[in-house]
């Protein structure tokens, strides 16, 4: 007990610098890169970059940001990838929230069976889907559309609402609702006017779950959006990752804006997504 | 006389709008200079009046290349009233030609595509390429290309004129002239020299003889005309590979040696990919670098005087150097083929040319282009135009060169690392070569 | 957060299904108005689709000539036993496995611990702690391929300066380091979740025990020993089952920062068939996609009973 009160003092701030680095010094580091000034490029050339590494840029720039938007459709890529998460997250809410109250508030026949094989379509490997989805894709106009990239990234995230608003779903009393409707609402209604306001914590929560696995979905973008007009930033940030030629600090950039809103809307809504984290059932 | 024709059709015109607004849009695009170079430029009226629409898929390097790309469209588009290229260049050459063929097969392939030599017979045989050849021989600027292009853009002697290339990428090696000096060592001619200079001019932990590449399939790239050189054809006329022959085998040997015996290559081989490269020699890491002319800029503008550039390395029979041409071709299922094909002269004119090919480091392949004062003042573009009798590629027209140039680059790195045997390699690339694996 | 965590320890029961005697007739169908939505999108999306990928499988489909792909029976299953890089990719797909997942849990314990105690800013650490996890993995396999870059990679230089290495490494071009430095990134990624996890369970231990075992005096590792691990215990093994099911189907990060080399020597089995689907060659793709499927079937057949049971009361 005494030992421990001693190295307390020590330990704590030790510790927390321990983690705070490992977290977030190869975040700071690429946030250095993005403001650190490319090598000027002659007239006519291709931008390159031969870069020496530069801890503290004497000159910071917001060049980079600006190459960024100048010589890629950089915004159209956001606004795609704007696009893909919000629609992803509007299914999987609109789809999750029925089934989950469904689940939750009856009991019929097939109900076990029925749930779990919402569970096992979420453990389906997107490995497996690939393929089928990419054949069916393009047989029914789906490749290059953001419909087809929203349904391809409702195959997780769907089932992962799902589970998570059961959750939130069943720890509301049902008396609210029988009382609803003792008052003459319909089933739907109080579903509408009772259940969804109180279980908005968790469809937030859920919401943002959605809209931040669709947001960093490499793997469907990559193969379903081959056209600039839907492609989304993480099939440009592989592009940099292989660029010819090397663009270190457009890279940085670019890698820095694809971040900047899921860490927003992580740092703004904390608490809800680290309980939805808690539960656990995260794909990926 | 062109322009005598240029006028008639003008007065013909209801209204004169759309060749002012080309000029205008030519002029944005800030190379107004060679514009001007009278009857050079896309200075046709328009044949095609009516309302069209184009799909053009292509492929973009870098972001600096695809915003060139954006400018040539729309100032195709700001050009004329009647025909309207929708552009879609943002993926990798690889991936164009896997996109073209997939959506080929799907019924909804675009109407023009971008393509590399590499692909065009590929493009052909799977029905996609329409041979523009009937269009071509009408037009009255085809004299203006040089021979050896005219027969790259049949492909195989006996066919007719598939596509247009815009430009054609020679590939030179580049050498650290300070260092050669210094240490009393000329820029190799053979490929033995080329080994063994490798070898005097590295200085361990300082900077290695050779940026290899080792990351993909263009790690293979640059021994290509060596092994020509040595004699070895790929392929032979009568559809035998001879790609694991001892002479082909030996060459595969010696390069491999430089990463593995000689150490004159650096140590990162195995992962480097170009901006490795590039930074490598732009820092004073490497000696030597077979790499496509369109480096030159960059290196230039890094090095200076530093760097300078010779043919690639002779391996004994004939000089080869790598010269591949690009440019773009029309699907067999695009319904307008005359604005389509109006659309590819306009990218093998002069301010396209200047912008998507000069400016970049590549070579135009039209001679009236060829005057142009970057090209003429530049000593590697000039290394590239003395040796344009040497221009070749490996047989691109072989049924399974995509195989082999698919599926190579793991084997190329096991290679490297020596989990294979040079002769292995060569065996391995054979049987994909015989479309095997 | 605590109420969440009943779905892993399975110790709370959920789901106050109600009945309404009134509407008994009419309700039968309403049930299934409500999750017949999410059981069409999954049926369209998931069911019919790993369906189709069976189908595939047993056919020599590419997807150039898919109209003329034929049954060729059990074929593509017969090639893959004598596909090297089918046969080392079980070896390269267990290597992912451990070494990620353990590592993930090595990491996270120790976080996990550390964040249950209280202290000022304890928030600040937690939410630095999660932010990894938040990274788009594209984003993060750029960041790492250009941190261990052999050419102008920061880790190098700052190696250098330190004096544990005299010149630059090559990471990405040996096996065994490139595959440590993509370990690495998918450490980094991936930790936080079980940090929270953990973390969350950590947060139901009634501070009662730790306070009698004090006075019985007991060490601070028997306290965790006797008191903290056997509660962690169950979520442990959930996670360990978890992460190793995504792990072994993971690709973004591999793909992006190796392309599975050099050589093949980073060909997982979902790696592998990821590539081979972008040589168009979907009938074998699908064939090690199913093989990889099959081999986890009894894994996620193990976590779906799990669930079901946890999640329906």
């Amino acid at each position: 007990m005494r030992r421990r009160a001693l190295l307390r003092p020590i330990g704590i701030p030790l510790g927390a610098a321990l983690i705070l680095g490992y977290s977030l010094l190869p975040i700071i580091w690429i946030a250095i890169a993005s403001i650190t000034p490319e090598r000027q490029p002659s007239a006519g050339a291709t931008w390159q970059s031969g870069r020496a590494v530069d801890y503290f840029p004497s000159h910071p720039t917001t060049a980079n940001f600006a190459a960024l938007f100048d010589t890629v459709p950089f915004a159209t890529y956001f606004r795609n990838s704007a696009v893909v998460a919000c629609g992803t997250m509007i299914v999987a809410l609109a789809v999750g929230s029925l089934g989950a109250y469904g689940f939750v508030r009856f009991r019929f026949r097939g109900r076990g069976p029925l749930l779990s094989a919402t569970l096992m379509a979420y453990m389906i490997p997107s490995v497996v889907l690939l393929v089928p989805l990419m054949v069916l894709f393009r047989r029914y106009g789906l490749i290059n559309t953001y419909p087809g990239l929203i349904l391809a990234e409702a195959t997780g995230t769907a089932p992962f609402t799902l589970l998570l608003l059961i959750n939130y779903f069943s720890a509301l009393p049902p008396e609210l609702e029988q009382a609803a409707q003792i008052d003459g609402c319909s089933r739907l209604g109080a579903l509408l006017r009772v259940v969804l306001p109180l279980a908005a914590p968790g469809l937030m929560t859920g919401g943002l779950f959605a809209f931040i696995m669709a947001w960093n979905d490499f793997l469907f973008a990559f193969l379903f959006a081959t056209s600039d007009n839907v492609k989304t930033l993480p099939v440009i940030m592989r592009l940099f990752a292989l660029g010819e030629p090397a663009v270190w600090g457009v890279s940085a950039a670019g890698a820095v804006l694809t971040t900047l809103p899921v860490a927003l809307l992580f740092l703004g809504f904390q608490r809800m997504l680290i309980s939805g984290l808690a539960a656990g059932a995260v794909k990926g | 006389m062109i322009d005598n024709e240029h006028e008639r059709r003008g007065e013909a015109m209801p209204d004169d709008t759309g060749v002012a607004s080309r000029r205008t849009a030519l002029k944005t695009l800030g190379l107004a200079a060679a514009a001007m170079v009278p009857g050079r430029g896309f200075a046709q009226a328009p044949a095609v009046r009516k309302k069209v629409s184009l799909a053009f898929w292509t492929w973009s390097d870098n972001p600096s290349h695809q915003k060139m790309l954006v400018d040539s469209v729309d100032a195709f588009n700001k050009s004329q009233s009647f025909i309207t290229v929708a552009l879609d260049a943002g993926s990798r050459t690889m991936e164009v030609q896997q996109k073209v063929l997939v959506a080929f097969a799907a019924g909804a392939a675009p109407d023009i595509a971008g393509a590399v030599q590499t692909h065009i017979q590929d493009y052909f045989n799977a029905g996609i390429l329409w041979p523009i050849d009937p269009l071509f021989q009408k037009w009255d600027q085809k004299a203006d290309y040089f021979p050896n292009i005219l027969a790259f853009m049949r492909s195989k002697p006996e066919q007719p004129i598939l596509y247009m290339p815009q430009r054609i990428l020679p590939y030179i090696l580049y050498y650290r002239a300070d260092w050669f000096d210094a240490a009393g060592l000329k820029p190799p001619a053979t490929y033995d020299a080329f080994i063994a200079a490798a070898r005097q001019i590295t200085k361990p932990g300082e900077h290695a003889g050779y940026a290899m590449r080792g990351v993909d399939y263009y790690a293979v790239q640059p021994i290509e005309p060596i092994w020509g050189s040595a004699g070895v054809q790929f392929v032979t006329a009568d559809g035998k590979v001879d790609f694991a022959d001892p002479t082909a085998v030996t060459v595969t040997e010696k390069w491999i040696g430089m990463f593995t015996k000689d150490k004159s290559a650096q140590a990162s081989a195995i992962s480097d990919g170009y901006p490795q490269l590039f930074s490598l020699m732009e820092r004073g890491g490497a000696a030597m670098w077979i790499y496509g002319t369109h480096a030159n800029p960059q290196l230039n503008a890094a090095l200076g005087d530093r760097i300078q550039g010779v043919p690639t390395p002779n391996a004994g029979q004939t000089p080869r150097m790598l010269a591949n041409p690009e440019g773009d071709f029309i699907t067999t299922s695009c319904k307008e083929k005359e604005a389509a094909f109006e659309f590819l002269q306009f990218m093998g004119s002069a301010d396209p040319v200047g912008m998507l090919a000069i400016s970049r480091g590549y070579l135009p392949v039209r001679k009236s282009l060829s005057n142009d004062p970057r090209i003429q003042g530049n000593r590697f573009f000039k290394i590239a135009t003395d040796h344009a009798d040497t221009w070749w590629t490996p047989p691109f027209s072989w049924q399974n060169w995509a195989n082999y140039q698919n599926k190579i680059a793991p084997y190329w790195q096991q290679a490297l690392r020596q989990e294979i045997t040079p002769k292995q390699w060569n065996e391995q690339a054979a049987a994909l070569l015989r479309g095997e694996g | 957060m605590t109420v969440h965590v009943g779905k892993i320890g399975g110790h709370i029961a959920l789901g106050a299904a109600m009945r309404l005697p009134r509407h008994r007739r009419r309700m039968d169908f309403l049930p299934y108005a409500f999750v017949a939505p999410i059981l069409l999108l999954l049926a369209a999306i998931s069911f019919y689709p790993s369906l189709y990928a069976v189908w595939l499988s047993t056919t020599n489909a590419s997807l150039l000539r898919l109209a003329q792909a034929h049954f060729v029976g059990l074929h593509n299953f017969v090639r893959l036993a004598g596909d090297s890089v089918f046969l080392n990719g079980l070896w390269h797909t267990l290597r992912w496995d451990l070494t990620v997942v353990l590592s993930e849990l090595a990491l996270a314990v120790p976080v996990a611990l550390f964040l249950n105690q209280k202290f000022p800013g304890r928030a600040l650490v937690r939410a630095a702690v999660v932010l990894p996890y938040i990274l788009p993995p594209a984003v993060t396999a750029l960041l790492w391929l250009y941190m261990f870059d052999g050419n102008f990679g920061v880790v190098n230089d700052l190696l250098v300066r330190v004096g544990l290495q005299e010149h630059y490494v090559a990471w990405l071009s040996g096996g065994t380091s490139s595959f440590l430095v993509t370990a690495a990134a998918m450490v980094w990624s991936g930790m936080p979740l079980m940090a929270i996890v953990l973390l969350a369970v950590l947060q139901t231990i009634p501070t009662e025990l730790y306070e009698a075992a004090s006075v019985d005096g007991a060490s601070a590792w028997q306290r965790f020993r006797r008191i903290t691990l056997p509660h962690l215990r169950p979520t442990i093994a959930f996670l360990l089952l978890l992460r190793t099911i995504w792990m072994s189907n993971y690709i973004d990060m591999i793909f992006i920062m190796t392309r599975g080399g050099p050589g093949f020597s980073n060909y997982t089995e979902s790696v592998y068939s990821f590539m081979l689907t972008q040589q168009l060659e979907v009938g074998y793709s699908s064939a090690v996609a199913v093989a990889l499927a099959l081999a986890l079937m009894a894994a996620s057949a193990f976590y779906v009973r799990h669930l079901s049971r946890t999640v329906l009361a």
